[in-house]
């Protein structure tokens, strides 16, 4: 549908000025009238038309706009949140992930190996006192001999005294405490013995057992899962970071499409416009059919457009299309951005 | 184990071969006793031929470490290769001694 009122450089289908001196027919201006009616009606049933269907549609867009705006807010958000993980309660950053695992495992290694550097220390102190009691199993190895030695001389100083007849009576009883002390120092060295076997057993156990806490397995399968662990992360990362970039792409896209949507809503403001002008459209028409019916007595068309008409450009227009004078300048109709798009509607 | 010592003016150099572990802890100590027989300012392991090494191994350049301090000469790692740099470099090891 078109209206024409807009372009100065063709003749209004409807009605034209009337010419001075020339009463048009009764029946004639009767039936322009009731056109004219009939046609201003049907400018306000277009017009009512425009305007439910504009506001129909702006609304919908209003809600299309609003929507792809909360789906952007939920695409950043969906961006924040899996940039983190919790872990107990916490927000750890996936890029210092990394680094927090890989600092974990190497403090756990660095206490392993401290570990075992104290167990290699405390080995070689128990091989230091494993010396010492090899030693002192060979003194009393020695303290041995010494004794047997001892228990010999008694035995031999018993013999001589027995030689010795009466005279040597009180000697064979010395010698006979010399035998039993011998005894019982042979009694002791042999309790000692015992006891250094059980130390050294006892030194040996905790060897072992020191031999347990210092060869925990470092192999190549530790150092492997430590590789392993790496990459996980790292792809962890790598993937994360693609994802964002996707998010990120959709969001810009949804943060234009936001942008547009608004736009369109603006543009279909059009309507009010559009509104004002068919009403001053039909306020013309309402003058038109007016003087169809008093034709003579009454003001002048134009007096009538300028007293009536309340939407400035628009009047200026026609009347100036009425007095033959060019179209007055685009600057002067009311809002100046929004001329072009009206006139193309 | 197997250690190779070599001594150039007041540096000596130690070609550790084979693998370092537990069962070499009275060799390992015997070493150390060489070196600081030695008296030098400087002790430089050479671990490209070590071929592995375990937790106690790591103990014992640990002991080894504290025994330089004690002696005063300076220790340090030259060139380990695959498991063993990758368990040094793991155990942060550069942090006490160095690897070069």
């Amino acid at each position: 549908m078109t209206i024409p009122a807009t372009s100065s450089e063709r003749e209004h289908p409807v009605v034209g000025t009337v010419p001075p001196g020339l009463q048009p027919d009764d029946s004639v201006a009767t039936m322009r009238r009731l056109t004219l009616e009939a046609v201003s009606q049907v400018l306000q049933g277009v017009s009512d038309l425009i305007e439910t269907n504009s506001t129909g549609v702006s609304a919908r867009f209003g809600k299309i706009a609003g929507d792809a705006a909360m789906q952007t807010a939920g695409i950043r958000d969906l961006i924040d949140r899996t940039s983190t993980i919790e872990v107990d309660g916490e927000r750890v950053a996936l890029t210092s992930l990394a680094s927090e695992l890989q600092g974990a495992l190497a403090e756990l290694v660095r206490k392993i190996i401290f570990l075992s550097s104290r167990g290699m220390a405390m080995v070689y102190a128990l091989e230091d006192v494993l010396d010492e009691v090899q030693q002192v199993r060979k003194s009393v190895a020695n303290i041995e001999k010494l004794n047997s030695q001892t228990n010999l001389l008694a035995l031999n100083a018993k013999i001589e005294a027995v030689h010795a007849g009466d005279a040597g009576r009180g000697f064979a009883v010395v010698a006979n405490e010399v035998r039993q002390l011998a005894q019982r120092t042979n009694e002791i060295s042999g309790d000692l013995h015992q006891r250094i076997t059980r130390v050294t057993a006892g030194l040996d156990n905790s060897f072992s057992l020191l031999k347990e806490i210092s060869t925990i397995d470092m192999s190549e399968e530790n150092v492997f899962a430590n590789e392993r662990i790496n990459m996980i992360v790292d792809s962890l990362v790598k993937q994360h970071a693609m994802f964002s970039e996707a998010l990120e792409l959709a969001s810009v896209n949804t943060g234009q499409l936001t942008n547009e949507i608004r736009d369109a809503v603006v543009k279909m403001q059009f309507q009010d416009r559009a509104t004002q002008e068919i009403q001053s459209i039909r306020q013309v028409m309402g003058i038109l059919a007016q003087s169809l019916s008093t034709p003579a007595g009454g003001r002048s068309i134009d007096a009538e457009i300028d007293r009536t008409l309340t939407l400035g450009d628009v009047k200026a227009r026609i009347l100036a299309k009425v007095h033959g004078l060019p179209p007055p300048a685009e600057s002067l109709r009311a809002d100046a951005s929004d001329a072009g798009e009206i006139d193309l509607f | 184990m197997r250690a190779e010592l070599t001594k150039t003016n007041q540096e000596m150099k130690v070609k550790l071969q084979e693998r370092l572990s537990f069962s070499d802890h009275t060799k390992f100590r015997e070493l150390l006793t060489s070196i600081d027989r030695e008296k030098p300012t400087h002790c430089v392991f050479d671990m490209s031929e070590l071929i592995s090494i375990d937790s106690a191994g790591l103990g014992m350049l640990m002991i080894a470490h504290q025994q330089s301090e004690k002696s005063g000469w300076k220790l340090s790692l030259q060139a380990p290769k695959g498991h063993v740099k990758q368990l040094l470099e793991l155990s942060r090891f550069d942090k006490i001694i160095p690897i070069t």
